[in-house]
């Protein structure tokens, strides 16, 4: 691993150190564009994050402390959700979307399927207070945390809180989902010339470059806009996307293009986790018959037509999306305290 | 540092308070959780009245009918504006008056309650209750209008009246959304301060 890490200016602004993609701490990867997320606003440190992830792995946040970030979010699936997602009654907005995977978020202009969401540490208020959720309130949460002695030593140790607020909350949270970097796939070390694609993963990725890459684009494998890829709305749970955000009856059915690093990894598939296996994703790409409104131009300006062995190229050039470093980070992994 | 940005959101508050809101029903002075009667003979009770207030240099400040102190400006600018602006909805900062705690932060759809009016519409002894979420800062649904102030004024007085009976209850009794409706309500909101 030659890549370094950047320079992160300590709390004070003293102490500054070199970091490995191995030790957690964000990092941005040789030749990826300038990550969007606000760091001066939120300066990262190990302690930060290491009360990030805590928090994290922590039902301490839900109401009934049964459930975490990590019961929707799992390390070895890419932080996506592994069950097939149920609806949870109408009101339920976002117990009706699939849990993405978590990688890559300080790239990330907007969240969540519909791009509602702006800011990555503002993100987490969804979930925690969501009733379907973890059905807590901001004022239960925090009122938690001010009785817990870990917590306040560590939130007095990195922001200096006393007591802890809503603010020191969500920036801990962030220090620890925005140092989710993924960048060490086979793909990434094709590129950095350290190995080479096989016969198969070289003819997949120049089907990918020709169909796919247009809005699952390198080197974060989306374009961060929001189409529709011809799987059709959802014919039981009503959620028109992206226009449930503009109002905008054209954005209806539209969602933001996905990543797909780590895409083997975090099933099931789309917004509303319809698709199961990588397999049948490619399936419903190679037959254009199968595609219904809406479809986005990129989809239908060239005809695909892929054959059963042109699939298994594009899967095992997926494949390649696959970051064993980061799926099994212990960086990232439950802490014990 | 906490305590350092407290001491500069409180400061000003302390040293140049030099307006005061006067939220008025006809000669009466409101109060919350108080029946008032509409011209249409209805009455309307309101529960909870918060709204945001900014200046043109960027502060913002929360206003709340259930604490009355708020009711004083901290603010030097004469050219205030009803509302946040779009910068003010996206900073991406949860301290102060921008603390989601306060119950004015949209989480799934990242921007701040402007106005949030909730009560109870009570007609021929039966009670409609209401909910108002108002805000949005995205065009062409944008809640955020600058109030012109004459120099020197102290007091301003603010007439619900015309707000109250704008309330479009009995056809919209729940308002979540940016959109026109929302527009229209704070329209009529913003006319009080005329
Ligand atoms: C009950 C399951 C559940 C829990 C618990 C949960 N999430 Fe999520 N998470 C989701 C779902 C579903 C989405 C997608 C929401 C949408 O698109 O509307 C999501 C989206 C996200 C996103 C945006 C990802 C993207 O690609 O836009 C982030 C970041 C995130 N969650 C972090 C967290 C954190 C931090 C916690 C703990 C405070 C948490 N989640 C707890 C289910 C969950
Ligand atoms: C028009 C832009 C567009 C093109 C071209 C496109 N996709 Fe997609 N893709 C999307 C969108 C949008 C979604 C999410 C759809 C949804 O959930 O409603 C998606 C979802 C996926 C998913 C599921 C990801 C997840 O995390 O759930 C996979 C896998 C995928 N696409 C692979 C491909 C492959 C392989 C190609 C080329 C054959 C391709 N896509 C071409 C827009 C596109």
């Amino acid at each position: 691993m030659k890549t370094w890490g950047f320079l992160f200016v300590a709390c004070l602004g003293l102490i500054s150190l070199m970091v490995l993609p191995e030790d957690g701490l964000f990092y941005r990867p040789e030749k990826w564009p300038k990550p969007l997320y606000n760091f001066d606003d939120n300066p990262l440190t190990l302690e930060g994050f290491n009360l990030g992830r805590a928090l994290f792995y922590d039902p301490i946040l839900s109401q009934d402390s049964t459930v975490s970030c990590a019961s929707c979010h799992l390390q070895y699936t890419a932080f996506a959700h592994v069950d097939h997602p149920t609806s949870h009654g109408i009101n339920s907005r976002i117990g009706k979307r699939n849990a993405p995977g978590l990688m890559n978020l300080a790239w990330y202009p907007t969240l969540h399927w519909d791009g509602g969401v702006l800011n990555l540490n503002g993100q987490a208020i969804n979930p925690i207070t969501h009733p379907d959720e973890m059905g807590e309130t901001l004022e239960g949460v925090l009122k938690k945390l001010n009785r817990n002695r870990y917590y306040k030593t560590e939130f007095m140790k990195v922001f200096g809180a006393d007591p802890i607020q809503t603010n020191h909350l969500l920036k801990a949270l962030g220090q620890f989902t925005v140092s989710l970097v993924s960048s060490n796939s086979k793909y990434d070390s094709v590129l950095r010339k350290e190995s080479n694609f096989n016969a198969q993963e070289r003819r997949g990725y120049s089907l990918f470059i020709k169909h796919c890459n247009q809005c699952h684009t390198a080197p974060l494998f989306t374009n961060f806009e929001f189409k529709a890829n011809g799987i059709g709305p959802n014919k039981q749970i009503i959620d028109s996307g992206r226009a449930m955000i503009t109002g905008k009856a054209s954005d209806a059915y539209l969602f933001r293009v996905p990543t797909l690093r780590n895409i083997e990894y975090s099933f099931p598939y789309m917004h509303d986790g319809r698709i199961s296996k990588l397999k049948e994703v490619l399936a419903h790409y190679a037959n254009s018959s199968n595609w219904q409104k809406p479809k986005s131009r990129e989809l239908t300006q060239k005809k695909i037509t892929l054959n059963v062995n042109e699939q298994k190229d594009l899967l095992s050039f997926l494949k390649t999306l696959s970051d064993k470093q980061f799926l099994f980070n212990q960086a990232f992994r439950f802490p014990r305290k | 540092m906490l305590r350092f940005f407290l001491f500069f959101f409180l400061f000003p508050s302390l040293a140049f308070s030099q307006m005061t809101l006067f939220p008025q029903v006809g000669l009466e002075r409101f109060e919350l959780h108080q029946l008032y009667s509409r011209p249409d003979g209805d009455s309307i009770r309101i529960d909870q009245f918060k709204w945001y207030m900014s200046t043109v240099l960027g502060e913002i400040y929360l206003v709340d009918a259930s604490d009355p102190t708020t009711y004083a400006l901290p603010f030097l600018s004469k050219e205030i504006q009803l509302g946040l602006d779009s910068t003010a909805n996206t900073a991406g900062r949860f301290d102060g008056a921008y603390d989601p705690l306060l119950g004015m932060y949209w989480a799934w759809n990242t921007g701040y309650i402007h106005l949030k009016l909730v009560g109870c519409l009570v007609q021929k002894g039966r009670q409609l209750p209401f909910e108002y979420h108002i805000g949005g800062y995205k065009a062409p649904f944008e809640t955020f209008v600058p109030i012109t102030i004459p120099e020197g004024t102290k007091n301003i007085t603010l007439q619900l009246e015309r707000l109250f009976t704008a309330l479009p209850i009995t056809t919209r009794p729940n308002i979540m959304l940016p959109g026109v409706a929302a527009q229209q309500i704070f329209h009529a909101f913003s006319t009080a301060f005329e």
